[in-house]
């Protein structure tokens, strides 16, 4: 089979940068393993809120701190701002709308009640401009019996402490307890699945009848899973301020992402291979020529660009050995932390030395191998090494705009 | 709790390990009005941190008959009495190609001297009854060894001691002995909590006619402050935690005791163990696998079973063993064998204080009976050991009856099941069965909302440290990056949601610590996303919250 692009690894990056080639006229085909990390995200994507030299608001600025291979400084000030734009753009054309810009962080709910900067927010997430418009609030937390991904006490104990008012009321909803009381898995995704028009007509009611005078109303983040439009419904129908607080993985904002971004790839015209995996690719000199799939046999994808987007740690794009790091499907050279004794700081909540293990790339993110550049063949997103996205708060931006920068890169030959 | 303080004692005992606990149980038992202290939590220490095996003795046969007579003999106590923490999986020893041969004979016989029963089987069938085995071996013997769990025996234990009317209390460390002339009478204890949320720092003096010093490699340290020489010898062991249960039988090294030589089968993993090295003193609070321990476990796990060098590995984590020196040597430094009782006014002209050290984890029950057989006939108390023949709590009846009552042919509830397992009769069904007390917390060892608060009120759990301890709460494969918000919801109804974000920090970080030395494949890819998720999405950092005091504790 013969694609202009094939892309390794269906999460953000990949997706993206596929939805950005179809939708430009390329044939491309994302081979994706399964689930990807985008099924975590709590509703939020981060551009960038710290450098070593401290907090950052204006991320466009901010990038001007990063030291030079950082994957910002590859894609320079002036294109940054651009593919911000850019990336909103086909956010939404996938349906997901969000609220946020790349020249300021706001800041949005950890799910336990505290405040994260962030660049985008998914609608029906609450944002603020400045963490002090907390104060003097009137909050009403609910939760829901049986579901315990969500942690009123913790979040109502925050809001406090941040100088709000804050009351919380567990809710039984019939439809979710039934559920539980036959053995139902009581998690994100089951409990999402089950809010169809009826919950969310007695959830509506239920939080009306509680709701006090000028409360803003905060729910766990199941509704929404299917689209939007649910959170809009049940505003409606109860008639206050509410706002979602993430939940952790796996969320249901995080799957909504990733059904949408898939369909709107497929839409533009992108082939997935879903639930495959490439396992090896055949080079000739400079380029890579094929790759070769666990599911398509001897059959081989050629294309004249590909891009690997396959992840880091937890999506295995990158493998640690008791020796060091590799990139398991090509053997691509990699940049980071060399043994086990530097890769690690005692401090769990310290910055971690091995998470800037990754791919080495150069300057337009050609990936190298055995010392050498290869022509065809593009890193993006977190499978690069080289940065600590989780100390900056980059880990989004990174994978959206080198995927769609490299993406600029193939259209324009 | 100031109660506890003001109170008069017969019998104070310091360290909340199997040992301690169980001379409390003994004490309490026997009429006597007893204290039990611990700086940390019940298990903290050495109890808390070694293979989890219920030695049938052989490994010791031939070195030292003596304790594996001990051994085997306690081996069929604690299958009677604390049934609800065994596991009868049966034990094999392996003579691998490289090893000698005639080992086996020399093995053989010593069992038998010390009575234990081994057998020695066809490898070929030793292969069939344990498929993990290294298909190389070239003899088989069986043994009667098992699995026991440290942290529910030592609860049992304290929960058996309070019931006959101890007082009991943990995160108080000895800091003194109050001592009038050649009399110890009573300790000071200091407040360990003291930083951490709610917590304050205090020191409080508690009278008690005997203190009987069961701390393990502390008795060093705590002798010292009496100018008494009880040399100890600090020797670490460190040992590998695999995600999944490769063995069920435990399987053992047919030759002279070495490094990595048992493979023992635990709830739902396998641990790997052990190794031996010298530490000084002041390690002994803060103990870190090396990257040379674990290639040495690593590489004498796969000679037992080949398929550890492809399973995944948990953690490390690494114990003390607390050797003593032996009285009768001049040089002081031969270890001794055995179990150590030291009568101080005997010994030392100090009238008042009991030490009791130098057995195992399998012989804390002899050690109790034997310290409490001192403290009473010091005291002038009469009165007989019910403690090889009562039931601890969690026993009472057979665990096979136990189970059997829930595995209904429609829907046996593995739930209910696992809780039953960890708790025996102790648990109350209703308290898990139904409601909100069903919810699953913890997917991985199924533990419920019932059961945590069980624990909670029950099994002097005050933090999510101990919460694990007793209910194997983040123990499993996500090693609580999933479960250990909701613990801390829970929690955070009972002391507060700030401190219970400073215990979820707290556990999160002892979980790393045991991951660091083995931080590559998916145990690596495990904590990344753990951080992913607590730093990142959750906006935790090194600031937030109070600092983990109890890290001297991991």
């Amino acid at each position: 089979m013969r694609f202009d692009t094939v892309i390794i690894g269906g999460g953000l990056a990949g997706l993206m940068t596929g939805i950005k080639l179809a939708s430009a006229g390329k044939r491309t085909a994302v081979v994706s393993k399964g689930e990807s990390t985008l099924n975590f995200c709590s509703g939020s994507f981060g551009l960038l809120a710290n450098t070593e030299g401290g907090p950052v608001m204006n991320p466009l600025e901010g990038i001007k701190k990063l030291e030079a291979p950082h994957p910002y400084r590859k894609i320079g000030y002036a294109s940054m701002s651009r593919l911000t734009e850019e990336a909103s753009v086909f956010l939404g054309s996938a349906g997901l709308q969000f609220n946020g810009r790349c020249d300021r962080n706001h800041f949005t709910f950890t799910p336990f009640g505290t405040l994260n900067p962030a660049w985008l927010t998914l609608d029906g997430f609450a944002l603020f401009d400045d963490p002090s418009e907390i104060r003097d609030r009137k909050y009403l937390v609910v939760s829901l019996k049986g579901y315990l991904e969500s942690y009123p006490l913790l979040v109502c104990d925050n809001l406090r402490r941040a100088g709000a008012e804050c009351v919380r009321q567990e809710i039984e909803l019939d439809g979710i307890t039934r559920l539980r009381d036959l053995g139902f898995d009581m998690r994100t995704i089951s409990v999402a699945k089950r809010m169809d028009r009826k919950a969310i007509s007695e959830f509506a009611e239920k939080i009306s009848g509680i709701v006090g005078e000028g409360e803003t109303v905060l729910i766990p983040a199941v509704v929404g899973l299917e689209s939007g439009d649910q959170i809009d419904v049940l505003r409606k129908m109860v008639g206050c301020r509410l706002f979602m607080l993430p939940t952790l993985p796996v969320s249901a904002a995080g799957f909504r992402m990733q059904n949408a971004l898939r369909h709107r790839f497929e839409e533009a015209g992108g082939i997935i291979f879903a639930g495959d995996a490439v396992t090896a690719g055949e080079f000739e000199g400079s380029r890579l020529k094929n790759v070769s799939t666990a599911k398509l046999g001897s059959d081989r994808l050629y294309a004249d660009d590909f891009i690997i987007a396959s992840g880091s740690f937890f999506s295995e794009g990158i493998v640690a050995s008791p020796d060091g790091f590799r990139e398991p499907v090509f053997g691509l050279d990699v940049c980071g932390p060399s043994d086990r004794d530097s890769g690690f700081s005692k401090d769990f909540f310290a910055p971690q030395p091995y998470q800037k293990g990754g791919v080495r790339t150069d300057s337009d993110f050609h990936v190298f191998r055995n010392g050498s550049r290869v022509e065809n063949l593009y890193g993006v997103g977190s499978i690069m090494g080289g940065f600590d996205s989780l100390s900056e708060g980059s880990g989004a931006g990174i994978s959206i705009l080198s995927g769609l920068y490299v993406a600029d890169e193939i259209i324009a030959v | 709790m100031s109660d506890i303080f003001d109170r008069q004692y017969d019998v104070i005992v310091v360290g909340g390990g199997a040992t301690g606990a169980g001379t409390a149980r003994d004490c309490a038992k026997r009429g006597l009005r007893t204290l039990l202290v611990e700086r940390f939590d019940f298990t903290a220490g050495a109890t808390g941190r070694n293979h989890g095996l219920l030695h049938s003795g052989a490994r010791y046969a031939v070195t030292d008959v003596e304790s594996a007579g001990e051994c085997i003999r306690e081996n069929m106590t604690l299958r009677r009495i604390a049934s609800h923490c065994v596991e009868g999986t049966g034990g094999l020893f392996v003579t691998l190609p490289e090893d000698d041969l005639s080992y086996k004979d020399t093995f053989i016989s010593a069992c038998r001297s010390a009575g234990i029963e081994a057998q020695e089987i066809d490898p070929d069938y030793a292969k069939t009854i344990e498929p993990a085995l290294n298909k190389e071996i070239t003899s088989a013997l069986t043994v009667p060894d098992g699995a026991v769990d440290p942290f529910r025996l030592t609860i049992s234990n304290v929960v058996d001691a309070q019931l006959h009317g101890a007082s009991v209390l943990t995160y108080h460390e000895v800091i003194d002995f109050i001592r009038k002339g050649e009399r110890i009478e009573g300790i000071v204890v200091r407040s360990t909590l003291a930083g951490r949320s709610g917590g304050l720092l205090y020191d409080k003096e508690i009278r008690g006619r005997i203190v009987v010093n069961a701390s393990g490699i502390w008795i060093h340290g705590l002798s010292q402050k009496m100018g008494l020489g009880v040399n100890m010898f600090p020797a670490k062991g460190a040992l590998l935690v695999f995600g999944h249960r490769v063995n069920n039988i435990v399987i053992n090294r047919c030759r002279k005791p070495s490094d990595a030589d048992i493979l023992v089968p635990g709830d739902t993993i396998s641990l790997i163990g052990t190794t031996s090295s010298r530490i000084s003193f002041d390690q002994c609070d803060n103990l870190e696998v090396t990257k040379e321990e674990v290639d040495i476990l690593l590489r004498g796990g796969a000679e037992l079973a080949p398929l550890l060098a492809k399973t995944r590995i948990l953690r490390a984590y690494a114990g003390v063993r607390p050797l003593v020196a032996d009285d009768s040597d001049p040089t002081g430094r031969k270890i001794s064998r055995g179990i150590v009782c030291l009568d101080h006014a005997e010994r030392d002209g100090l009238e008042g204080l009991v030490t009791i050290t130098g057995g195992k984890l399998m012989t804390y029950r002899l050690m109790a009976e034997i310290a409490t057989d001192t403290v009473c006939h010091k005291l002038g108390v009469d009165s007989e050991c019910t403690t090889a023949t009562d039931p601890l709590p969690g026993s009472s009846g057979t665990r096979e009856s136990e189970i059997e009552k829930r595995v209904f042919p429609m829907q046996p509830d593995s739930n209910v099941l696992a809780a039953k397992e960890r708790h025996g009769s102790m648990l109350p069904e209703e308290k898990i069965d139904s409601g909100d007390d069903a919810d699953l917390v913890c997917e991985c060892e199924k533990v419920s909302v019932g059961e945590i608060r069980f624990a909670f009120d029950s099994l002097y759990a005050g933090n999510l440290l101990n919460l694990r301890r007793r209910t194997r709460l983040g123990m499993g494969t996500c090693q609580g990056g999933l479960c250990v918000s909701r613990a801390a919801s829970i929690l955070a109804s009972r002391k507060g949601g700030e401190a219970a974000v400073a215990d979820m920090k707290e556990f999160l970080q002892e979980r790393w610590k045991g991951m660091i030395p083995v931080g590559w494949g998916r145990t690596l890819a495990e904590a990344d996303f753990s951080s992913w998720i607590y730093r990142g999405v959750c906006g935790l950092s090194s600031t937030e919250g109070t600092a983990g005091a109890e890290n001297i504790e991991n």
